[in-house]
């Protein structure tokens, strides 16, 4: 059993029945990307963010997002401090909960669109400025972010510059039946989550990451790809295409897939195809607002793969 | 059965379309009644509120009111000439605006602003006008192609107008055949154009507030190019174009018609003859103008007794023409007949006594007739008279008042007065009228003769000579016949009063002469080459350069260009579809997806392969291995491997592709 596979299997005893989910949600950390995941409240968000973080073994923090919430909530702040005997004070940085390797933003489109933003630099370039000095984040850096459907009440919809930066985004949708019935029978999924077994090292993570970054493209892929590209771009009637950006979120998130789905050393039309919706989706659907179809099934039935 | 909507307007196409339209409409301005515009105001006011839903299409009841109310102001104003028709043709094209729902309803309108566009050059044909046309094609062209556009597409307006223009410039060649080959049909239905019009020009009778009329306009008359002899002297400048015989006492006129003389076949110029061309604008008169002694060169140019040259039918459109100038003699000096002598000493009687006593008192001081003829032209300039555009009424003995009273007037004065007093005293004398000098462009070497040369003077009758020019103009007003009429009128500062914005007024600003000068010499190049192309000289180009000797053969060439040009399109059409063949590998794929559609498996959009051949697995599960194999094959080659370019390996692909397609028809067979 690959350390793939018994990450998977981990993951699968906490988000019973969503198999697909899991896969992309690892593809996703996998492609160096932060993940997105869109749902109604109670769908097992945040549990299969928890067990995202503590399988891989990574340092977690968790920001519920309000209304109220501040910059300096996300990213630290600087206090006077006095040293009660020399009583000489200085400012002093208390570093805030965006310095750990995965950051779980919980509810993100409750918060203003300031707060929002915080996230923006750190999430683009794995680092924060604050006060005028540049600070890194530490390595590999993840965010793992929720948010309720844009319709419910109480949201501030993400603009499309932030949204463009989350490499994949994900719906859980209700469990099958039979999972359901698990669920209900089962013990408390959260507890579950919080006993989950750390199945990788930082090494083993860094090594995967690279592997997939092996992972070979050949033209007749790409040829596939680019089709999708132009397709959205010109063919579609929507009122922007893909950005080069999203191009290449769109072949990274296809070859972690492979690497995930079955540890394939090059690219098939199928990868794409898998990622497709979790990679399009997000990024275009403001863009064909009018389409009552879901802009990577109109994609699937309209780009020919061979050509 | 469900009837079939029609294809809607675009609403981007709208704000075009009227941009064509008033763009092609402007070009009409004076030539059609103003209120049309008030119309068109009103009509796209309506429409374009209709476009932002502030209003709703008019009803039919509406409509028809308009038409009528319209038709009823256009019949109303009408003359019935080309003007009230064109207004006819603009306000339908106007009112359609009213009910363009439509795509079909932007195709009637765009097209009748092609035909409008059309008919501006029935008014106006200059460079000018012809660039201004070329826009007007444009834009109507780009809304033809924007209205084909769909709402949303980014660029659109960039990328249709660069269509437009590769348009028409891909239908040069087309135009140029056309130009030089299509049959130049004479009118048929004999509408004739501007024929209600006035044109600026002469009349056959000579009323000297018509010339002084005349000398306010710059307008065209004529433009002359010299062959290798040359211009003459400006001097000898007189263009003839009338000879005035009868004197009513309050005007001179064109009473005899002589008779015309047509020569049987062109003819090309003797060694003697100063040959010349003239380009001459339209005159709505038959007469055309030369120098005397004139000869006629073309066929279609008759001749009469007084050295006159005349068309059969009167010039309503631009006329190029050549002119010969006899250099060796004068007008062939032959007997007067009876009747030329009746007609060339004709009088009303109990007019001008003291102008008769005159010329008798003067007759008596001279031996012969030409001193005497001497003594007249001299007493033009001993006496006080003075050159002016501006002269006084005269009274009922007009000359008379003229010679002895006001003593200021201009050429239509001196030789009306120099005339009356030869033949008072028996000598046969007669007005000419005509033009006298131009404007000569150094550059282009042509001569161009203005309304404002409009000139009168005298030729006399003599036994030994025949008939002897006297120009009693040139013994007031010497700077008249040496310079023009701007220096005459140089202290006067008459020329061209009123005429604030002509640029014939600003001579003296170097730059603005020479701009105007620029412009000229374009404007002449486009008559010269481009617009006096017609019937005549079409048939020379076709029996000279094409050697052609029947019309219908240049059809046969306009369709086999025709032809060609759509082969050529073809084979380009061709050629691009061609290049995007597709793969070997891609035409035996799609051989095996058509021969798997009679098995019931129909391809998708967006299949992979591996996902097809699953679905042939289960259409025909006795051939699951060999399916499996090829997709596996395919899928390595494509994808693993990445080796499209391996001929060897695509070889071995397309190999087992058609394996497969043969195996599935042997299970059909």
């Amino acid at each position: 059993m690959t350390a793939i596979q018994s990450v998977l299997g981990q993951l699968n005893q906490v988000i019973l029945g969503k198999e697909n989910q899991t896969k992309l949600a690892l593809s996703c950390l996998l492609a160096k990307g932060h993940l997105l995941i869109e749902d109604l409240p109670g769908m097992g968000k945040t549990t299969l963010s928890h067990g995202l973080a503590s399988v891989l073994g990574l340092s977690y923090n968790r920001i519920q997002f309000t209304s109220d919430l501040l910059p300096a909530d996300i990213l630290g702040v600087s206090i006077f401090e006095q040293d009660p005997t020399s009583q000489q004070g200085s400012f002093r940085f208390h570093p805030g909960p965006v310095f750990s390797q995965v950051l779980l933003a919980d509810e993100i489109n409750r918060a203003t669109p300031k707060a929002q933003s915080a996230l923006l630099e750190a999430m683009e370039e794995a680092q924060v400025t604050i006060e005028g000095e540049t600070r890194p984040l530490p390595t590999p850096f993840f965010v793992i972010a929720t948010q309720n459907p844009i319709s419910s009440s109480g949201t501030f919809p993400l603009p499309e510059s932030q949204l463009d930066r989350f490499l994949m985004c994900i719906e859980l949708g209700y469990p099958s039946e039979q999972a359901e019935r698990l669920l209900l029978e089962g013990k408390d999924q959260r507890e579950i989550a919080k006993r989950l077994k750390t199945e990788l090292t930082l090494d083993k993570l860094l090594a995967l990451q690279e592997q997939v970054e092996q992972v070979k493209a050949s033209s007749s892929v790409l040829d596939y790809l680019q089709r999708i590209v132009a397709y959205t771009r010109y063919e579609a009637g929507y009122q922007y295409g893909l950005s080069p950006r999203g191009a290449l979120a769109l072949l990274r998130s296809a070859k972690a897939w492979a690497v995930v789905n079955d540890g394939r050393e090059y690219l098939v039309p199928e990868d794409i195809q898998a990622v497709l919706p979790a990679v399009v989706d997000h990024r275009l659907s403001q863009a064909a607002a009018s389409n009552k179809q879901k802009v990577s099934q109109d994609i699937l039935q309209h780009v020919p793969v061979l050509q | 059965m469900t009837t079939k909507e029609p294809l809607s307007l675009p609403r981007h196409a709208l704000p075009w379309v009227l941009l064509s339209q008033s763009y092609v409409l402007m070009q009409l301005v004076g030539h059609i009644p103003y209120w049309i515009y008030a119309l068109f105001v009103l009509a796209v006011g309506w429409r374009s509120l209709t476009h932002m839903g502030r209003l709703s299409y008019p009803n039919s009841y509406i409509k028809a009111v308009v038409v009528v109310a319209t038709s009823a102001a256009i019949i109303a104003t009408s003359r019935f000439d080309l003007e009230s028709a064109t207004a006819f043709l603009v306000a339908a094209g106007i009112l359609k605006l009213l009910e363009m729902r439509h795509l079909k309803d932007l195709y009637v309108v765009v097209f009748l602003n092609f035909f409008i566009q059309g008919i501006v050059f029935l008014f106006e044909q200059s460079i000018g006008y012809f660039l201004i046309a070329l826009i007007g094609v444009w834009l109507l062209i780009s809304t033809l192609v924007l209205a084909h556009y769909s709402d949303s597409q980014k660029g659109r307006y960039k990328r249709t107008t660069k269509m437009a223009a590769q348009l028409m410039l891909l239908s040069l060649p087309m135009m140029l055949v056309l130009y030089f080959l299509f049959p130049r049909i004479g009118p048929l239905w004999g509408l004739t154009l501007q024929s209600n019009k006035a044109l600026t020009g002469l009349s056959d009778q000579m009323n000297p507030a018509d010339i002084a009329e005349l000398s306010q306009s710059a307008e065209l008359a004529f433009r002359v190019t010299f062959d290798k002899q040359g211009i003459p002297a400006r001097q000898e400048l007189y263009w003839r174009a009338l000879v005035l015989d009868h004197y009513t006492g309050r005007q001179w006129r064109a009473q005899h018609t002589p008779q015309l003389q047509w020569p049987m076949s062109d003819q090309e110029p003797t060694p003697e003859q100063r040959s010349y061309e003239i380009i001459q604008e339209a005159t709505g008169q038959n007469w055309l103008f030369s120098m005397a002694p004139a000869a006629t060169l073309e066929r279609g140019i008759g001749i009469n007794e007084q050295g006159l040259l005349r068309t059969r039918r009167p010039v309503f459109q631009r006329k190029r023409y050549q002119v010969a100038q006899d250099l060796t003699e004068a007008l062939p000096a032959k007997q007067l007949s009876d009747f030329e002598r009746r007609t060339y000493l004709q009088l009303p009687k109990g007019y001008n006594p003291k102008a008769q006593a005159l010329a008798q008192e003067l007759q008596q001081q001279s031996a012969t007739e030409l001193e005497l003829l001497d003594k007249l032209m001299q007493y033009f300039y001993q006496q006080e008279f003075s050159y002016t555009l501006k002269p006084q009424i005269l009274g009922k003995n007009e000359i008379d008042d003229f010679l002895f009273n006001t003593k200021a007037g201009f050429c239509a004065h001196y030789a009306g007065a120099l005339t009356f007093m030869a033949r008072s005293v028996g000598i046969p004398a007669r007005v000419v009228a005509g033009y006298q000098g131009g404007e000569w462009n150094e550059t282009e070497q042509y001569l161009t003769v203005r309304q404002y040369d409009a000139h009168a003077w005298v030729e006399i009758w003599q036994p030994e000579f025949g008939w002897l020019r006297y120009d009693p103009t040139a013994m007031v007003a010497a700077d008249r016949i040496e310079f023009g009429l701007e220096q005459a009128l140089a202290e006067e500062g008459s020329f061209m009063e009123g005429q604030l914005f002509s640029m014939q007024k600003y001579k003296s600003v170097a730059w603005l002469n020479k701009l105007r000068i620029s412009l000229d010499t374009i404007n002449y190049q486009w008559q010269r080459w481009v617009l006096s192309y017609d019937n005549q000289r079409q048939k020379g180009f076709l029996e000279k350069v094409l050697g052609f000797n029947h019309w219908q053969q240049s059809l046969y060439i306009i369709a086999a260009s025709f032809i060609v040009f759509f082969l050529i399109a073809s084979v380009l059409l061709w050629w691009r579809l061609r290049a995007a063949k597709p793969s070997p590998f891609i035409q035996a794929w799609q051989k095996l997806q058509t021969r798997a559609q009679k098995l019931g498996v129909q391809p998708k959009t967006g299949e992979t392969v591996t996902q097809y051949c699953n679905r042939l697995i289960q259409a025909c599960p006795q051939h699951e291995a060999l399916i499996q194999s090829t997709a596996q094959q395919i899928n390595q080659w494509l994808y693993q491997d990445d080796s499209p370019d391996d001929k060897a390996m695509q070889e071995a692909v397309i190999e087992s592709i058609k394996h497969l397609t043969k195996q599935l028809s042997v299970q059909k067979g």
